[in-house]
């Protein structure tokens, strides 16, 4: 059950002074249980695309089909609180989302919210809390009283409590320890849901992307599998893109006259390759 | 000179649990010292309480010669610009404008003058096309840019960042990074950098290592970027290189310089005509 979008157009403020046309005509198909990796630089659009998947913006004109769910862009919609369970979204600065008296609550709330019994819902906020590195010492306290990392990861865990099939993370890794980056990375990969992950961190986009969508002022340049897009010189230069290290020091050793069978996506194969050729 | 010292400092916030537990310090004046760390490790804790913004429970700071307390806290807080690692936590004008005017407001700065340098500090970080924007209705990017340009305005001697540049896409990030690096080359100015970002924190003069309150490691970066399981079993990592040349010896082969990317593939082009 795939996600559909077509000439989605979203304008911020509309028929007023600052009015802003944020998406553009964008047409994107994505398939089950793939890892999307959604970049693009500051201001290109990616928050606002991806708030479109669980209605929280709706289109200014368009088509959205999530699973079995339409989003109108012209009429009232129904049932979005079923979608919502379907698609969950971890926002940027996601931390500052958190209410509740406590951290245990804060993610009991989502299942609560649909219909999930009250012991229930607690085994899944301790499941899923514990899953992301929130020592048991935390549950108790007020979420306000956390470390900026702490709190993301409250707010991560709040949404993985939800069990959506769709999971949308915009930035979740900023601000956390590279070890706790990479193991949430990790949580999110072993899933084996849809995951679609706003980042401008491209290492990781190369070593868990199946493909990159790429967004630059509101419109879709391209939407394609994760080597070919780092790849394409034209496209990199045209954007001033960064590329990922292990890439980059691939390139360098080519250029230098090692050769390689293929792009390696971890350091150790590529440094075989190197001593072994 | 050193223009920060902190002695023994202890901080808890509930009385029960220690935050920071004897932490002591030396910053220099002029230079650009990082600050890493877990989540929860302290950062921003100590960020807090070197600005002034939370009572010490324990020890001492000085901060340009004045030792932190009640009477001195006007004076040491004039010198000292945070921001903060949530910039929605910052913002307090209604217009990017507003905002950055904002820290002005009290320094006499006349009217005239005030649009010219609202504007200069606007384009620094690129966002001089945002002027009469709310910042709340920014990008996460965006928000950081006026949230850094914001307090570079009110031009403090001493500038700590708390993840400060951690939403900027690549292209913004490094040059948001050369506009910091800039400022205290030319300027003097002395910046504490707090960070999960390895990459910066190499190219930094000085780095303090946090884990559980307590301060585990100081030094050059390359002298606390040489072992990879050590700061792996803190939850932090090495930078690219280092990796490299640690994958490199797994495979018994030594190079003698690893400095940057490039410079091991230079050493590698080397063994390779040997062989
Ligand atoms: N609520 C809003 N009202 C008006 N304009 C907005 C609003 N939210 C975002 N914008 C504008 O729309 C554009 C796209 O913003 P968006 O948040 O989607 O960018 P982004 O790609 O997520 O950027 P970043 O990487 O900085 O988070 C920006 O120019 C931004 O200023
Ligand atoms: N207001 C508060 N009340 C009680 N405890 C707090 C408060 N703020 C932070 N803490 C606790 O103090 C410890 C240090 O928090 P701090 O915010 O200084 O960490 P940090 O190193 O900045 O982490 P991060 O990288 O996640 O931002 C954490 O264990 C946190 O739970
Ligand atoms: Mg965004
Ligand atoms: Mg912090």
């Amino acid at each position: 059950m795939p996600i559909e979008i077509e000439k989605l157009n979203f304008i911020y403020a509309k028929d007023m002074p600052f009015e802003y046309t944020a998406l553009k005509d964008i047409d994107l198909k994505l398939q089950d249980n793939k890892f999307y990796a959604l970049i693009g630089k500051t201001g290109s659009g990616k928050s606002t695309l991806i708030q479109h998947l669980n209605a929280l913006l709706i289109g200014s004109s368009g088509k959205i089909k999530v699973n079995n769910f339409e989003i109108y862009t012209d009429k009232k919609n129904k049932n979005l609180k079923n979608l919502r369970k379907e698609v969950g979204v971890v926002f940027q600065f996601s931390e500052q989302q958190l209410f509740e008296e406590t951290v245990l609550k804060d993610v009991m709330f989502g299942p609560l919210n649909f219909k999930v019994s009250e012991s229930e819902a607690k085994a899944k906020a301790i499941k899923y809390l514990k899953l992301v590195g929130i020592d048991e010492k935390l549950f108790e306290k007020s979420p306000f009283e956390l470390s900026g990392g702490q709190k993301r990861k409250v707010a991560i865990a709040g949404i993985l409590a939800l069990e959506p099939q769709i999971l949308v993370l915009d930035e979740p890794t900023a601000g956390l320890d590279p070890e706790s980056a990479k193991e949430i990375l990790e949580i999110f990969f072993s899933l084996n849901k849809t995951i679609i992950l706003v980042t401008h961190d491209f290492d990781l986009v190369y070593s868990y992307a199946d493909e990159v969508i790429f967004l630059d002022n509101g419109n879709l340049i391209t939407k394609r599998e994760t080597v070919d897009f780092f790849t394409d010189d034209e496209l990199i230069s045209k954007y001033q893109l960064e590329l990922p290290s292990l890439l980059n020091f691939q390139n360098k050793l080519s250029e230098k006259g090692f050769s390689f069978t293929k792009k390696h996506k971890n350091l150790k194969d590529l440094i075989k390759e190197v001593i072994y050729e | 000179m050193n223009i920060i010292e902190i002695k023994n400092l202890k901080f808890t916030y509930d009385n029960k649990e220690v935050i920071l537990d004897d932490v002591s310090l030396e910053i220099k004046k002029g230079s650009y010292t990082t600050i890493i760390g877990h989540n929860g490790s302290g950062k921003s804790t100590l960020a807090r309480l070197i600005a002034g913004l939370l009572d010490k429970s324990g020890g001492d700071i000085w901060v340009n010669g004045l030792l932190l307390k009640e009477e001195n806290l006007k004076h040491i807080r004039k010198e000292i610009g945070i921001v903060f690692q949530n910039p929605d936590n910052q913002f307090i004008g209604s217009s990017v404008k507003d905002d950055i005017a904002f820290g002005l407001e009290n320094k006499c700065i006349n009217p005239k003058e005030m649009d010219d340098i609202i504007f200069k500090y606007a384009s620094r970080v690129g966002m001089e096309n945002f002027l009469d924007k709310e910042p709340h209705l920014l990008s996460g990017g965006q928000k950081q840019r006026v949230a850094i340009a914001s307090v570079l305005a009110i031009n403090p001697s001493i500038i700590i960042f708390d993840e400060a540049t951690s939403m900027l896409d690549p292209k913004g990030k490094k040059e948001i990074k050369d506009l910091i690096k800039n400022l205290h080359k030319d300027s003097d100015k002395t910046i504490i950098s707090i960070t999960h970002d390895i990459e910066e924190a190499y190219h930094s003069d000085y780095i303090y290592v946090l884990n559980k309150g307590k301060i585990f490691k100081k030094g050059k970066p390359n002298e606390i970027f040489n072992n990879s399981k050590e700061l792996n079993n803190i939850k932090l990592d090495v930078p690219f290189n280092v990796k490299i040349k640690e994958e490199l010896e797994k495979n018994k082969i030594k190079i003698e310089s690893y400095n940057s990317v490039e410079e091991i593939v230079e050493n590698l082009c080397r063994l390779k005509l040997k062989n």
